[in-house]
């Protein structure tokens, strides 16, 4: 692949896909302790909760967890934080406001029609 | 109606339709892109209603799939977000913080981009997202919403707190900023 050569070490179900990106395959992120890149690219991290966990439980106890670091290292730490979001309201969660104000807008259109 | 008499008298109207049209193009064409600005606008916005509300999102646990984010600035709910930096995404799935994570979208088979394009992406070292399934390492350590912690002393990670007190809250800054959530010890 691109003369890199590559190992198969699974097969994905047909049809998988991540949301916005239609791919024939895809390779590890490669990435670990010994060999962060020296470049710093952003990384969209996906989770998956455990069976019965709510996001909401999962975002309070990530918010405690920078409390915790603060204390520890407040000169590097203090201001950052960590949020836990929804699939679903991380992609289309900006859109919301529009789609509520073109839908107020049209219940304000049929009212004046009527 | 028959059918026989519907299509001549259909036929009949549009050959009116075309005259009509023909005779004052402006408004014509006024009239044909405020049709197409319509349902352009329509189709959008049906596509952003579904994809909100009625298609599932494309995983088996869709509700369980959750995006994992970086904040800084003061307060909750008004703190700028960004993606995480390899070194917190090290950290993270090295405490067991993250599910999973560990594919990479794999932009030069990507059909939506030209080839030429795709190569120049990944010649940026751009990474695309890292599918919650996809990942071939199992899970370690804590999920978040457990309220249990790592095995003790695996939660630290020491000689990586480099970060800059006081840094902008830009991307640029993240390159030495430590992964504060796996450098903690319970």
């Amino acid at each position: 692949m691109d003369g890199v050569p590559h190992e198969v070490i699974g097969v994905l179900r047909p049809g998988f896909t991540t949301l916005f990106q239609r791919s024939d395959l895809f390779v590890p992120l490669g990435i670990h302790a010994g060999n962060l890149p020296a470049r710093a690219p952003a990384i969209a991290t996906t989770a998956r909760l455990r069976p019965a966990c709510r996001w909401r439980a999962a975002l309070g106890e990530a918010g405690r967890d920078p409390g915790r670091a603060h204390a520890e290292s407040p000169d590097t730490h203090t201001g950052w934080g960590l949020r836990i979001k929804p699939m679903r309201e991380q992609y289309f969660g900006p859109r919301r406001a529009a789609l509520a104000a073109s839908r107020r807008s049209g219940h304000a259109a049929r009212h004046l029609a009527a | 109606m028959r059918l026989s008499e519907t299509v001549p008298s259909l036929l009949a109207e549009a050959r009116l339709a075309a005259r009509r049209l023909r005779r004052r193009p402006a408004r014509s064409l006024a009239i044909v892109v405020v049709h197409a600005l319509g349902i352009g606008a329509a189709v959008a916005l049906f596509g952003l209603w579904s994809a909100l509300f009625l298609r599932p999102l494309p995983f088996p646990t869709p509700t369980a799939s959750v995006s994992v984010l970086v904040t800084h600035g003061p307060g909750t709910g008004t703190a700028a977000e960004y993606s995480a930096s390899p070194i917190d995404f090290v950290a993270w799935r090295g405490a067991g913080a993250v599910v999973r994570g560990g594919g990479r979208h794999h932009a030069s088979r990507d059909r939506s981009l030209g080839r030429r394009r795709a190569r120049e992406r990944v010649g940026r070292g751009r990474l695309g997202v890292a599918p919650a399934h996809a990942g071939s390492r199992p899970l370690l350590g804590r999920t978040f919403g457990e309220g249990r912690g790592p095995p003790a002393g695996s939660g630290r990670c020491s000689g990586t707190t480099s970060g800059r007190a006081g840094s902008p809250p830009t991307r640029r800054s993240w390159d030495g900023r430590s992964a504060w959530t796996a450098c903690r010890t319970r």
